[in-house]
């Protein structure tokens, strides 16, 4: 299956007043940190992003011609639970800040596994509730600012993020808004490097944090991407610990999604 | 479809078509930006591939990564041995490589030096020396910037800062930024170490002491290109030459020259171009490749102090300014390759040589021999790259790098439509626009030979292809049989040589199926196929004799291959408005226009403004809206000038005006200047630096760079008139198609004015979804088919970021069919929408059943496209046609859709039905874990369950596990024949349909021993549970259910919630 690429944007945004005063700020280059931290303004400020305990995000996303609905659930600290959902089958992803596993039972697999600590790194990066530039320092991540990059004909501030783990972001973020507009990714996978891009837009204010509505994600240089659509974004609702972590049973897992066996 | 949610929110304008109320302060830009919304698909192809000027690999971690160098199509990596590659120079301003060198103590730090320096008449131009310190994703030019060619680089192994870059420099002028440079700090500054005794000798070849970084070795060499000669050397075989040997043992601060007084053994002078290089596993054993009037190779045991001859084969001295780049062995210092025609290989020092190259394309520039297994070589040649395991005797070709160069393009009138066009030394090819698994490289044949230039599909007769090869050699191909006529006009008698050109102009009459025409000095015209020619003019060059001197060309080696004919016909356009005018360039300058069918002809150059004499013309236009319009470009880098020049005149040529201006952001020299088929204002040009366009007949033009396409040489541009395809010939990265350029002809200002707007396309075509694709791997190249989709093209002034965007799509009667992601760029974007209803809901089994995972084709129709964008909203008609090959009447069609649905709304029915069991079968878990184990109600309960599932199980497959179980119950037979009738959109089978009723008379059937089950003993349980006042046990109504899963866009999000929210 096609995975969902990080809609992890748990971003926050300033009024529109804030947002002039920031544009109209072009004065002497910034330092990166400067604009990590416009960007975390941006989407709402730390403290708003601090207070999400929970996220679930749901909607759906188009590979193809294939049609696919999500779910995709955050709990702090590092756990992250994404579905994808074809005629009420749903694969599904987890990580509960040890365990990273998977259920795909589209062809009569209902049985969790583990995932590979290489095919885990996006799904742990996923789980990752505040975004990789918050305190990333603190999290071992080196920031650099490259310098100015367009996106598709929109000026924006080049931001070069190695995470502790070695995978390489790009952050293309809007000069004016200081909102991600693309996040190109570069990841090893047995030993070979997996280049992704996504691209983000559709900004929308949830409980005062700002987040992306559409993300069109693809490999790098091709075409066809996938096209997500994010029709609701819940804060802070109950999700029980559960759900990040190994199933006990494949019954149990198979009856969480709604498999009706 | 009424299941939809409306976004209520944003509704709040009413519809208008354009919302040209909206009052806007400031005009859209018309930029790269606003047009690069429209994607471009490159469809190679890497069958032939093309010219690789220079190549090097690395090791890490075991892997090998490899640099590719193309000489006109970028720097391509792999990191996986070749399997894959990627172009990582794309961005930069020039495409044209003309060395590679990754430092050795640093793998990640790349330099990359541009302008080949292969300098055939057809070479690009570099604009400096570049470098990356990780591993090619970004790069930047440190210097050198007017050298115009590069071809070596070496760093010091032991201080990466000191990087020594030999410059051949400037090709057909004169220039001073031309020798060896040498950098200390990492390539901020540079120093001039080694200059020429003239401003035409510039480095040829450099080698360092692999032991001592400050021992080098340089060749100078002494060239010059022009449009009718070339020299390499002296002006003749005796004539002075500045080239020469040197050598330094103090880092290039100070040289000795090596010549046959100071170093006995060498030639005498005058000397051509000169290749060195030193055995890496013995720094005293050089070898020397020098052209002089016994052009050798040479070598020398003690350093360069003496000097013996060895091998003077064919190979060895053919074509030097070619080919001069000898590559030894990392371990044995005897064992030592030469690129040429063919690669050779000497095992004894340079005494004897092999031919290895059998099986390889031909044209050897560049080898890497692998130092841990010296048996790995990779090697590039004209044709791309090649690898062997076994020292090169057997190679394996690179079939993933589209960096073919085409010269030119033409189109077919197939539906799809084929390519045809040919290549720098690959012959003349037909490829396939599309084709159902997508463009590979066996989607293109071989047509003809040599070099490529001109195809046409005979408009007369689609089973014949004109094509060519250099020097006007003109056949007509059979294309079923591949027989072929070589029909070449001949001289009369006494008459001389008739001169053609490199690429000869062949060019096919507008107006009427049949003629064709050919340029020498004079123009021909066939109207019989080639049985017979007509010269329709004089000679209608300056006829310069002067110029014509080719027997003489070569410098110290004499090379008249046809490419450096002049005073030739360049270029021919016949009026499509009047097949009585006909335009002719020629490569000297002269405009000629006749306007009698050839009885008489006016040369017209003189009254262009400010153009400098003899000018070559590339290209002559005449307009299809106007008889006396006609358009030239003129491409003057045969003298040095790498400036665009293109004209326009509208009164037969009496009068011109330029068309690009000075300085009016149009890079590079102009190789072809083209109209719209439909919009006289629209035009596009092409240049050595990419595809410029005009939205108003040349006032503003912006650069084109579609899904990133290149700054690479466009020199020929078609646009397919039935699908509005603009068809690109890229002379270094293959054809690439533009799809539907309808939405650049609805660019005027007021558009761009505007905040949003919809720019309509082309009618959509419901192309037949088949997809016969096979596996090859990772190391094939495929190029992309246009969509199978419903392309909706729209405008904005600025990137959406903030809000909802939205695309919704509105049947005939208004009701919502789909909702289409929408593309947030500024400028023009592209959305697509896959013309299908939302998949059917199935009801979940043991597996997926992905036959039934794509909603049915909508009919074809006109439907309206409403897109919301925060507040506003904007709406457009889209027509959508059948496939135009297809033969199913539109009651074929719609009885195949109503048989879809049929079968859609069955599973959506099915859908409900197992859900009513489930319903009811998890209500009775839920009770019966609230009683004790014991308790005879939970036993009767826990049967019940049982029974419902045993009901279930008559519906779905059940049986799990992820084994091939083969278990097919209602549902799966239904999934496999809506499968059956999706795929195939025309009238279904009687059976199929018949098969309908069978199935719901199945699962009737099945729900009747539900309804019997729920009436009898569900009642009866129920009575039981209201004795222990437990809540009845009610299976779910339709209504709710579909209220429950109405906001599932897959048929799942919705209903996976709600399930737990039922936990």
């Amino acid at each position: 299956m096609v995975r969902i690429l990080m809609f992890r944007a748990f971003f926050k945004i300033v009024s529109a007043t804030t947002l002039l005063l920031l544009a109209a700020s072009f004065a002497p280059a910034q330092t990166v940190d400067e604009i990590i931290a416009k960007n975390i303004q941006a989407h709402g400020g730390i403290e708003k992003l601090k207070s999400v305990k929970t996220v679930r995000s749901s909607g759906k996303y188009i590979a193809g011609n294939l049609r696919v609905g999500f779910v995709q659930e955050n709990k702090r600290p590092d756990k992250v639970r994404e579905e994808s959902i074809v005629q009420g089958a749903a694969d599904v992803q987890a990580y509960d800040g040890k365990t990273s596993w998977e259920i795909n039972p589209f062809q009569g697999r209902k049985d969790p596994q583990l995932l590979s600590e290489d095919e885990s790194k996006s799904l742990i990066e996923d789980a990752d509730i505040d975004g990789q530039l918050v305190d990333y320092k603190e999290k071992g991540h080196k920031a650099e600012l490259v310098g100015h990059d367009p996106v598709e004909g929109t000026d924006c501030y080049k931001i070069k993020l190695t995470l502790k783990n070695g995978t390489v972001r790009y952050y293309y973020l809007d000069t004016d808004s200081y909102l991600e507009l693309k996040i190109a990714t570069q990841r090893m996978i047995r030993g070979a490097i997996q280049e992704t891009e996504a691209y983000f837009g559709d900004y929308e204010q949830v409980d005062g944090i700002y987040f992306p509505f559409a993300i069109e994600s693809a490999e790098k240089g091709d075409p066809n991407r996938t096209k997500t659509t994010v029709e609701k974004i819940e804060i802070n609702v109950p999700v029980d610990d559960g759900r990040f972590s190994v199933p006990a049973t494949p019954a149990k897992a198979a009856a969480k999604s709604g498999m009706g066996s | 479809m009424n299941r939809f949610k409306v976004h209520t929110f944003a509704i709040v304008a009413a519809l208008s078509l354009l919302f040209s109320a909206q009052l806007i302060a400031q005009d859209g830009k018309f930029d790269s930006d606003t047009i690069s919304g429209l994607s471009a698909r490159n469809i190679g192809s890497a069958a032939m591939s093309g010219r690789v000027s220079a190549l090097t690999a690395v090791k890490e971690d075991g892997r090998l990564t490899v640099y590719i160098g193309a000489a006109s199509g970028g720097v391509w990596k792999s990191v996986n041995s070749g399997t894959t590659y990627k172009p990582v120079f794309d961005k930069q301003p020039v495409q044209s490589i003309g060395a590679i060198s990754v430092d050795p103590s640093a793998p990640k730090t790349v330099w990359v030096g541009t302008g080949e320096a292969w300098t055939r008449n057809s070479t690009s131009i570099g604009d400096g020396v570049y470098k990356s310190t990780d591993g090619g994703e970004n790069w930047t030019n440190m210097g050198l910037k007017d050298s115009e060619r590069i071809s070596k680089i070496l760093i010091d192994p032991k201080d990466g800062n000191t990087v020594y870059v030999c410059v051949p420099g400037r090709l057909w002028s004169d220039s001073d930024e031309r020798g060896v440079y040498k950098t200390t700090d990492g390539g901020k500054s540079w120093t001039k170490i080694l200059k020429g005794v003239n401003n035409s000798t510039g480095c040829s070849m450099m080698s360092m002491d692999p032991r001592d970084s400050k021992t080098l070795f340089a060749g100078l060499w002494d060239f010059r290109r022009k449009g009718w000669t070339f020299r390499s050397g002296g002006e003749n075989a005796t004539a002075s030459s500045g080239s020469g040997l040197f050598k330094s043992t103090d880092g290039g601060a100070t040289w000795k020259e090596l010549d046959e007084k100071s170093a006995p053994g060498l030639p005498a002078k005058p000397w051509g171009r000169i290749a060195i290089t030193a055995a890496p596993s013995n720094p005293n054993m050089i070898y020397a490749l020098i052209e002089s009037n016994r052009s050798a190779l040479f070598r020398s045991e003690d350093g360069g102090k003496t000097w013996q001859e060895r091998d003077r084969s064919q190979m060895m001295v053919w074509r030097p300014f070619y080919f001069a780049n000898l590559i030894v062995d990392p371990k044995n210092e005897n064992k030592i390759y030469k690129t040429d025609l063919r690669l050779i290989q000497s095992t004894d020092g340079g005494a004897s040589f092999s031919t290895i190259s059998r099986g390889a394309h031909g044209d050897f520039h560049d080898l890497w021999v692998d130092p841990d297994d010296t048996n790995h070589v990779i090697t590039g040649d004209d044709g791309g790259v090649w690898y062997s395991y076994d020292s090169g005797n057997k190679w394996w070709k690179a079939y993933n790098l589209p960096i073919s160069q085409f010269y030119h393009v033409s189109v077919d009138m197939y539906d799809p439509y084929h390519v045809f066009g040919g290549l720098q030394d690959n012959s003349s090819w037909m490829g396939d626009s599309s084709y159902p698994s997508g463009v590979t490289n066996s989607r293109w044949e071989n047509l003809y030979g040599g070099d490529g230039f001109w195809v046409f599909s005979d408009p007369a007769d689609a089973n014949y292809v004109y094509a060519e090869y250099q020097g006007g050699e003109i056949g007509r191909v059979n294309r079923l049989t591949f027989d072929t006529r070589n029909i070449k006009p001949q001289p009369n008698y006494g008459e001389g040589k008739l001169r053609f050109n490199w690429n000869t102009p062949i060019h096919v009459s507008p107006n009427e199926k049949g003629p064709i025409y050919i340029g020498a000095q004079f123009l021909f015209r066939s109207r019989d196929h080639g049985q017979t020619w007509d010269r329709i003019s004089p000679d209608l060059t300056t006829n310069d004799p002067l110029k014509q001197k080719q027997e003489e060309s070569g410098g110290v080696t004499i090379d008249n291959s046809a490419a450096e004919m002049h005073t030739t016909i360049y270029s021919i356009s016949e009026s499509p408005r009047n097949g009585q005018i006909i335009w002719v360039g020629t490569d000297d300058g002269n405009v000629q226009i006749t306007r009698d069918g050839g009885k008489s002809w006016t040369n017209v150059v003189g009254n262009l403004p400010g153009l400098p004499k003899f000018s070559w013309v590339s290209w002559v236009e005449a307009s299809r809206f106007d008889e006396g319009t006609a358009y030239a470009a003129f491409d003057r880098h045969t003298f040095g000038d790498m400036d665009p020049y293109v004209f326009k005149t509208t009164d037969y040529g009496k009068s011109w005006t330029p068309v690009i201006a000075k300085d009016g952001g149009v890079r590079g020299y102009a190789h072809v200047i083209k109209e719209d088929t439909l919009l006289p204002n629209l035009l596009f040009a092409g240049t050595e630096f990419g595809l410029w366009i005009s939205p108003d007949g040349g006032k503003q033009w912006a650069q084109y760079k579609g899904h990133e396409f290149p700054n690479v040489a466009v020199r020929d541009i078609v646009v397919q008139p039935r699908e509005s395809d603009l068809v690109l010939a890229t002379h270094g990265r293959g054809i690439w198609i533009v799809d539907d350029i309808t939405p650049l002809r609805k660019l005027t200002p007021e558009v761009l004015a505007q905040d949003a707007v919809f720019l309509e396309g082309k009618p959509t075509q419901q192309r037949f979804t088949v997809d016969n694709s096979w596996p090859e791997g990772s190391a094939t190249f495929t190029g992309n088919n246009p969509p199978n989709a419903a392309l909706i093209t729209y405008y904005q002034k600025k990137r959406h970021i903030f809000g909802k965007m939205k695309i919704e799509i509105l049947d005939q009667q208004g009701k919502l069919v789909d909702t289409v992601p929408a593309n947030s760029r500024r400028g023009i974007s592209r959305v697509e929408w896959s013309m299908r209803l939302k998949p059917p809901r199935v009801p979940p089994a043991a597996s997926v059943a992905f036959e039934a995972s794509e909603g049915p084709r909508v009919l074809p129709g006109t439907y309206t496209v409403k897109m919301t964008r925060g507040q506003e909203t904007y709406t457009t008609q889209l027509t959508v046609a059948p496939d135009a090959r297809a033969t199913y009447t539109p009651e074929d069609r719609k009885l195949q859709f109503d048989t879809t649905m049929r079968i859609y709304n069955l599973l959506g029915d099915m859908s409900f039905d197992v859900e009513r069991i489930n319903s009811v079968r998890d209500a009775l878990n839920t009770r019966a874990g609230k009683l004790n184990a014991s308790d005879a109600l939970r036993n009767r309960l826990d049967q019940l369950s049982a029974k419902a599932d045993e009901i279930r199980r008559k519906i779905v497959a059940t049986k799990e596990g992820g084994a091939i179980t083969g278990e097919e119950r209602i549902r799966e037979k239904t999934t496999q024949l809506y499968g059956d009738v999706i795929d195939y959109e025309n009238r279904p089978a009687d059976y199929q349909i018949a098969r309908i009723d069978s199935l719901t008379h199945e699962l009737n059937d099945v729900m009747n021993e539900f309804d019997t089950f729920a009436a009898k003993d569900l009642a009866e349980v129920n009575k039981l549970l209201a004795a222990r006042k437990l809540e009845a046990i009610k299976p779910i109504t339709r209504q709710d259910w579909e209220k429950a899963t109405s906001d599932s866009g897959a048929g799942g999000a919705g209903e996976i919630r709600e399930r737990w929210e039922r936990d």
